[in-house]
């Protein structure tokens, strides 16, 4: 976990202007009980590998970087960004003094239905080689599941665009 | 394709939550095991709908979440009434 945590200390979560920090179990655990118990016991893997030693190396940790970003992705864009949300929300954003650029995104999410890890993969640690890939992977995995599952698909076609991928 | 963590993580979840604590909590207070699991379902039932919400994104709450929540929901009421019945007899 050394690792992980040593780049989250470099990014704007754990210093910033305004003082506020966002902790690991900010992004990581959800603050409803159900989901917060339900994450305490998938957790139970973590600690697994962390005393197995399965990434106590930096090699060993490069290794399985892209597999171990692409769990967290994928419990992201199931859960609409959930954890991100308890803080940053559209309905608060005020779109007039963010930059230019990020204000034309953030209503560009609003009105394609986008999620927060859509463009914010690496806000918090490094991203692997191939990350756009994985993620475009990703989200159509999960469209696939849920078009299984009968509750409708994401829109991978947006995502896509966004992405700089054409869309097929 | 739910993962069998997911599905661990989810049965856990009901566990520790309110299916599962509420569940039992009502199950002790009656001793006829169909009015328990019906308490117990209940609360299954109730618990994504009232615990599963959030202010800001749109989480929907699925079959799987549904059903394991209701199913230990109604375990539980059983654990519970089965307490009521032990405790009777001692």
């Amino acid at each position: 976990m050394e690792t992980n945590l040593g780049e989250y200390r470099q990014t704007v979560h754990y210093n910033n202007h305004s003082g506020v920090r966002a902790i690991c179990s900010d992004c990581h655990v959800p603050h409803e009980w159900q989901y917060k118990m339900k994450a305490k016991v998938m957790a139970v893997k973590d600690v697994y590998h962390e005393v197995m030693g399965t990434i106590n190396t930096s090699e060993k940790y490069e290794h399985r970087r892209l597999e171990m970003a692409a769990a967290v992705w994928k419990k992201m864009k199931a859960t609409d960004s959930r954890e991100c949300r308890n803080c940053h929300a559209f309905e608060y954003m005020d779109f007039t003094i963010q930059e230019t650029r990020a204000a034309q995104n953030h209503q560009r999410a609003v009105d394609e239905n986008m999620t927060c890890i859509d463009c914010h993969q690496g806000i918090a640690h490094d991203l692997a080689p191939g990350y756009l890939e994985e993620y475009q992977h990703v989200v159509e995995t999960l469209a696939q599941s849920k078009l299984q599952d009968g509750s409708g698909g994401v829109d991978v076609a947006s995502i896509k665009s966004y992405l700089g991928i054409s869309a097929d | 394709m739910l993962s069998l963590l997911d599905l661990l993580g989810t049965i856990g979840g009901s566990i520790l939550g309110l299916p599962g604590i509420l569940g039992v909590a009502l199950g002790m207070t009656t001793r006829n095991w169909i009015v328990a699991m019906i308490l117990g379902g209940a609360i299954g039932v109730l618990s994504p709908l009232v615990l599963g919400g959030h202010h800001s994104a749109h989480v929907p709450i699925t079959t799987l979440e549904y059903s394991v929540s209701t199913i230990i929901g109604l375990l539980a009421g059983l654990v519970g009434c089965a307490i009521r019945h032990k405790g009777a007899r001692v």
